[in-house]
């Protein structure tokens, strides 16, 4: 067990004890040696079983607008930006939310360790080695550089040692460097991305995991997706009725979708929705020079409408 | 018809053979889109193309017969009065190739939903006559299999033929008449099982079901006593985000909604995929819900597949594909559940039986009450 882990479960016996939180929500370990899973500690035993490693995919922000305890929650610093979201938003209650930011080294990417290492459901053990992530599959022992298999965000982070928190542990990290790849060609138009999510949202399932996943997606089982009373998808369900979903839930997290990729992890099919977030998130920049999940103060543009927005769309 | 044997160089002139009369579908790993690995599952493939038989595909072959938007009726009203039209007709011959004994499974254990006698769902039947499933036997099982431990095996005989992988061979049986003729569709590819090939065959299968790990899971009655167990299933559903991922990717599931398109003179009726994991599933006409919360959903999934399914048709409502597993976005391990739900139910007293709730204990995280006031992290602010 690492230095922060121990500082990570003393942390959350005091909180707990001292009745800061009547549960903290953290990461544990999992059936599977590259994926971490969400662990809800409300007694201090419970807290041996909480652990950070960069397999900590999951955005635990997502569950804070349905708690009905005190709670602590650690934090990915990047994520940090969901909570100020939801706190922007007033969804949640900051009086009753005790902030823990754990200094982070970068988080995998499951789509990039799996098309570097193989089928990851299989792995049986995986950690870092110096710059390295270690794979093993059945005999076979793949080695790929950290840099190449962590998330896209992880390259450019700007929260090695800060964010929005009550108080931050760990040790200050190095920042991450390494080239972001896309698949998306300098000149794609309207026509290439119609063509590219087509064939995408051929395998969607509509089983909602990118909504259920997302911090911002709050409204949840109210979702107008699944409105029997006013049909905005129709009952066949083929490409176009999941971009209808998709671009429909793009729309309406626009300005507040931190672009953390919750919602792409989520997918049981892999379909990589960031790609759609982030074209969003270019647009908001643009037309309300705003980034979601960075201030409490500040409601998100869609909520609100100004005079100077108009004459900045040049209408 | 005697066992027969086809040699994996011939595999593909009979998979094209069998292309000439029916669509065929088959294992195949999904197209690079240059981000993500996307899922595997079985497409539809034309002549010369080799399956991926190692596959154990991401999505189940489940859509292909019990089908998510299945047309159940169109009606049509006018001066002459209703005119009804059932939605299911001829339909083209269809083979699934190359599927694993638990999926296939999967299809008897829906059978007894859509196919019982007394209201068999003529869309399904029809799918279901017409489609041939050529089976494949696990060589190995992963990480997350664990059909042994429910009433399956790797090697379970449940379609029309059935194949061993014996290397540099298949080892081939037909099960039924329509499984035969599949075969006598390859002719001279096939010839027929020796002795050695009928050992190695029996080799070959008891290596695999002897390497199968095995757990027992809570009878039926025992898990219906954890019924009103509420802490058991709120902390087991604590992580849950009620996402549909485990039943849409599930081969067993077939929860369904009944959806009528189009006007009031003229329309279509579907019969469409559902998840006990939506909130809508269970909310009535009138706006009454039973199950707001998710932690009960997530009890009447596992209820439903452990205990109703076993009272009502006498088989677990699961054949342990371990998709569910490997496609959860938080981990949840349904193996764990099982394990968790014997340890509570068994007679060795463990820590859980203490940990009952008491009235006045504090409300959880998922005990969801959306128009409550309340004291915690969540819920609308004034």
């Amino acid at each position: 067990m690492d230095k922060l882990e121990v500082q990570l479960r003393e942390k959350a016996i005091e909180l707990l004890e001292s009745g800061e939180a009547d549960v903290v929500i953290g990461w544990g370990k999992s059936w599977n040696p590259t994926k971490a899973t969400p662990v809800f500690a409300r007694e201090g035993q419970e807290a041996s079983k909480l652990i950070f490693s960069p397999f900590c995919m999951n955005n635990l922000a997502v569950y804070l607008p349905r708690l009905r305890e005190k709670a602590a929650i650690f934090t990915k610093p990047c994520e940090a930006g969901s909570i100020v979201s939801l706190l922007a938003e007033g969804k949640i209650n900051r009086d009753n939310l005790y902030i823990v930011g754990v200094a982070c080294r970068g988080i995998i990417d499951p789509a990039k360790l799996e098309l570097a290492s193989g089928d990851i459901n299989e792995a049986t053990e995986a950690y870092l080695d110096g710059a390295d992530m270690v794979v093993k599959i059945g005999d076979e022992e793949k080695r790929t550089a950290f840099s190449e298999v962590v998330l896209d965000q992880c390259l450019v982070c700007n929260y090695h040692d800060r964010t929005f928190c009550d108080e931050m542990i760990g040790d200050p990290v190095q920042p991450l460097t390494g080239e972001e790849k896309s698949p998306v060609p300098e000149d794609a138009d309207a026509a290439w991305w119609r063509k590219f999510w087509m064939k995408e949202f051929e395998r969607c399932t509509r089983c909602y995991a990118c909504r259920e996943a997302c911090p911002a997606c709050y409204c949840r089982d109210s979702c107008s997706a699944q409105s029997h009373r006013e049909k905005w998808t129709g009952t066949k369900q083929g490409p176009e009725e999941a971009l209808m979903f998709h671009a429909l839930r793009a729309m309406h997290v626009a300005g507040r979708c931190i672009e953390c990729g919750a919602c792409e992890r989520a997918c049981p099919v892999e379909i990589p929705l960031t790609l759609l977030h982030k074209q969003v998130g270019k647009a908001v920049k643009k037309l309300f020079d705003f980034k979601a999940g960075e201030s409490v103060d500040e409601r998100p543009p869609l909520e609100t409408f100004s005079k100077e927005e108009l004459e900045r769309s040049g209408r | 018809m005697a066992a027969k044997v086809i040699s994996v160089g011939n595999l593909q002139a009979w998979i094209d053979k069998l292309i000439e009369n029916s669509k065929v579908f088959a294992p195949m790993a999904s197209t690079p889109n240059g981000k993500s690995p996307g899922a595997s599952s079985f497409a539809q493939i034309t002549a010369g193309t080799m399956p991926e038989l190692k596959i154990r595909t991401d999505i189940p072959p489940k859509g292909l017969i019990f089908k998510r938007v299945e047309l159940l009726l169109t009606y049509e009203y006018d001066e002459d009065g209703l005119k009804i039209v059932q939605g299911c007709g001829k339909l083209p011959k269809k083979i699934i190739f190359g599927i694993r004994p638990c999926d296939a499974r999967a299809f008897e254990i829906i059978d007894k939903v859509f196919l019982d006698p007394a209201a068999p769902e003529c869309g399904y039947a029809a799918e279901r006559d017409n489609t041939a499933l050529i089976m494949l036997a696990c060589k190995e099982s992963g990480i997350t299999c664990f059909c042994t431990s429910v009433g399956g095996s790797p090697v379970d005989k449940t379609g029309d033929v059935w194949m061993v992988d014996l290397g540099d061979r298949y080892y081939v049986e037909a099960l039924t008449p329509v499984g035969e003729e599949l075969v006598l569709v390859g002719g001279d590819l096939f010839t027929n099982a020796s002795q050695e090939d009928e050992e190695e065959q029996k080799q070959a299968v008891d290596r695999i079901d002897s390497a199968s790990t095995e757990f027992s899971i809570p009878s039926a009655k025992d898990l219906s006593s954890l019924f009103y167990n509420d802490l058991f299933w709120q902390s087991q559903a604590d992580k849950c985000l009620s996402c549909g991922a485990c039943t849409f990717l599930c081969p067993t599931c077939h929860c369904f909604d009944v959806e009528d398109e189009g006007s009031i003179n003229k329309g279509n009726r579907y019969r469409t995929w559902d998840s006990c994991m939506f909130s809508r599933f269970t909310r009535a006409a009138g706006g009454h819900n039973p199950r707001v919360e998710h932690w009960k959903r997530l009890r009447q999934r596992m209820m439903h597949k452990f205990s109703y399914f076993i009272e009502n048709s006498g088989v677990a409502g699961c054949v342990g594909c371990g998709r569910c597993i490997r496609s959860c976005p938080v981990a949840f391990d349904i193996r764990e559940f099982l394990r968790d739900a014997v340890a509570i139910v068994s007679p060795s007293p463990i820590d859980f039986v203490d940990k009952l709730p008491n009235e006045g204990d504090k409300l959880r995280s998922c005990d969801i009450k959306p128009k409550e006031e309340t004291h915690g992290t969540g819920g609308e602010l004034k």
